[in-house]
């Protein structure tokens, strides 16, 4: 195995604090979707209807896309595409640089990171903000997001109040209105001061060339709306075809992510302000190869609202760092080895009980457990232990007479070892092996 | 009714007596019990493992025996969830042969149920005369609970066994942490999360564990045994066959 996957896993179950943070924060999350609580059907019937949509769009995405691209242009937009992470970080740069823009205020995009747009923004000498609240934690503490739409959550109170102490210099505090008033104070100054605003996108209405975009702390709308230049970088596959489609994909969205029936701002961004200018930047980032992929393309329906993690006893356990990239929980185990695919990353797909709940979860019905299962299967069989071990089996579930004899012999060797028997695994001293039962 | 008997290999092996019960519940609902001789293994372990070929093998195996017979069985119970779903969902993602194939859809047709959703959805049984007395907590396997939707079947059941209580339990649809060669391969998270269910189950007071799949009691126990050692764990079908005549 990856040996990195399991220095982290280590690290992880060895830090109860760590899973008590995640535990809280995602079974709270889970609870409150009260579409998928009490009207079961509904929620059966309204992401059915999701899927659709998404296949739709998916089915024939590069006729949507340039659609899309020809909408947004004709409302006075200026549109980009970027193959890949370096292309899109130097188009952005450029036109930034090209507004003389030297100060970026940033509104939550998981995208983004995926780009690591920050380190490159920051090495090319701008200054970049964070104002989304759990963004601008980890963007003060030097780390990653541990989920999509919680980047913070790996963080207790405690540990946010010790953070702003030592980074802000403020009185040591776990009052959260104290704590989130401070960033407020901040980041106000922040918004004020940009050249430039950058965020990403929950969805683009390919009819009528409307940028979406949802939140719960009005961070995105200043970023959007008070700096002359706002640049907007989206996946190629996060489109939607019409306003009727967005109302049904804002419901799903909203109650699958945090359990609310409406998010707190919902931006509908048709035409720059005057004055202003509005770049897209398409990004495709391995979307594409999702795309050619017949049995993963159904990856690009995912709308990024974090059910399947919040739904994860695996995450809950691990974290959102464990995982290795920006996607965590199933849908980073599915996305950073189709995406990515480092050596290493086909471990992830093993990296859980196929318990199904991110299945059962998931709004746009993405079937996230047997795709995991398919990604099994694909991976190159190299242990020598596992093949030899899976012939054997295959040979003994076939053959009645052999497999008898073979479990008369574990019988025997059970009842010549002492005490509690073989440990289930060497390594795992916890678990014993049960005993046969005559 | 006339029913063959699937009995998973774990349960054979380590914890028979479900396999016992299963029959006598059925019979004393009067069904004619058969049980196939030479049954060993779905196949889930190589399948779980990504090991298409050798999965395909143990599950065109598995078809060709409970395909014999065809006059002399209605439908096929079997007292797990996760193997039944094995069969029931995910053969069809298999390469099988299309004399496979064709044998698959015709035990599809006659019904390859789990025991508690063939007691309760099929049959329309609320309640056995069980004489169980415990205080039980009842844990909901995933593959039941996620792929075969049976969530409030067994729980039907336990409810009515007059001398027990089904005490509510915290986070009872949760994974065990099993997982098959997921604990093999993951043993240090496996472990974490059964002792997240473990406590669980101590919290709920209870002192019977039960649930619907062997694979899960067994690896639940694994720990509970050493920490809890007054809770005993039984599969659903031996609760619910206690008491019934042999």
């Amino acid at each position: 195995m990856n040996p990195e996957l399991k220095k982290r896993i280590l690290n992880a179950v060895s830090d109860p604090q760590l899973q008590k943070n995640y535990y809280h924060a995602t079974a709270s999350a889970l609870k409150k979707n009260r579409i998928r609580q009490e009207t079961p059907e509904l929620f059966e019937d309204l992401r059915q209807q999701a899927h659709d949509v998404k296949a739709r769009i998916v089915a024939d995405l590069e006729s949507y896309l340039q659609q899309a691209k020809y909408s947004l242009a004709a409302n006075g937009m200026t549109v980009h595409e970027a193959a890949d992470a370096a292309a899109a970080n130097s188009l952005i740069l450029s036109i930034l640089r090209e507004h003389g823009a030297a100060s970026v205020v940033k509104a939550k995009s998981m995208l983004t990171e995926e780009l690591e747009l920050n380190d490159f923004l920051l090495r090319e000498g701008l200054e970049v903000n964070e104002t989304d609240l759990g963004e601008y934690i980890i963007q003060l503490a030097g780390e990653k997001p541990s989920h999509i739409t919680a980047p913070a959550i790996h963080k207790s109170a405690a540990q946010i109040a010790a953070l702003f102490q030592e980074k802000l210099g403020i009185d040591y505090t776990e009052n959260e209105q104290i704590l989130t008033e401070t960033a407020r104070q901040i980041l106000r100054e922040k918004f004020f001061e940009a050249d430039a605003g950058i965020s990403g996108a929950n969805f683009i209405l390919t009819d009528s060339g409307s940028i979406c975009l949802v939140e719960n702390e009005g961070n995105i709308r200043l970023t959007t709306v008070l700096p002359r230049l706002h640049i907007v970088v989206v996946g190629i596959e996060k489109l939607l075809p019409d306003a009727r489609s967005l109302a049904l994909m804002m419901e799903l969205l909203s109650y699958s992510a945090t359990g609310q029936k409406f998010p707190g701002y919902e931006s509908l961004i048709s035409r720059p302000d005057e004055g202003q200018s509005i770049h897209v930047v398409f990004v495709d980032n391995g979307r594409r190869k999702l795309l050619k992929d017949e049995e993963m393309r159904v990856l690009l329906h995912c709308i990024r609202c974090g059910a399947c993690l919040n739904t994860c006893p695996v995450y809950q356990h691990v974290g959102g760092h464990s995982y290795g990239w920006t996607y965590p929980g199933p849908i980073g185990a599915l996305l950073t080895p189709n995406m990515r695919g480092m050596d290493g990353d086909e471990d992830l797909p093993f990296m859980s009980t196929l318990c199904g709940h991110c299945t059962a979860a998931c709004p746009v019905k993405i079937p996230l457990h047997q795709l995991l299962l398919t990604m099994r299967q694909r991976a190159e069989k190299k242990d020598p232990v596992w093949n030899i071990a899976m012939k054997g089996f295959a040979t003994a579930a076939t053959h009645p007479g052999l497999y008898n004899s073979a479990m008369k012999g574990l019988r025997i060797l059970q009842r010549i070892i002492p005490g509690e028997g073989l440990p289930a695994y060497p390594w795992a001293p916890a678990k014993f092996f049960p005993k046969l039962k005559k | 009714m006339k029913i063959k008997l699937f009995i998973p290999c774990m349960l054979r092996e380590f914890h028979p007596a479900a396999a016992d019960a299963s029959r006598r519940i059925l019979e004393y609902l009067g069904h004619e019990v058969i049980i196939p001789a030479d049954q060993v293994c779905c196949g889930q372990p190589a399948y779980n493992s990504g090991y298409m070929k050798e999965s395909t093998e143990v599950a065109e195996f598995w078809l060709r025996q409970f395909a014999q017979h065809p006059d002399s069985f209605d439908a096929i119970v079997s007292p797990s969830g996760s193997c039944v779903s094995m069969v029931k969902n995910h053969y069809s993602h298999l390469p099988l042969s299309s004399e496979a194939s064709a044998l698959h859809s015709d035990l599809q047709s006659r019904g390859i149920r789990e025991l508690s959703e063939f007691l309760v959805k099929d049959l329309g049984i609320k309640s056995l005369p069980s004489t169980f007395r415990g205080r039980i907590a009842y844990h909901h396997s995933c593959h039941l609970n996620n792929e075969l939707g049976v969530k409030d079947a067994p729980t039907t059941l336990l409810a009515g066994i007059p001398y027990s209580q089904l005490l509510p339990m915290e986070d009872s649809d949760r994974c065990c942490g099993f997982g098959g060669t997921f604990s093999v391969k993951f043993p240090e998270l496996s472990v974490t999360m059964t002792q997240f269910k473990v406590n669980r189950i101590i919290e709920s007071g209870a002192d019977v564990l039960t649930g619907a799949d062997i694979s899960c009691l067994m690896n639940i126990h694994g720990l509970l045994k050493k920490q809890a050692p007054h809770i005993r764990v039984l599969h659903l079908a031996e609760i619910l066959a206690e008491g019934l005549p042999q």
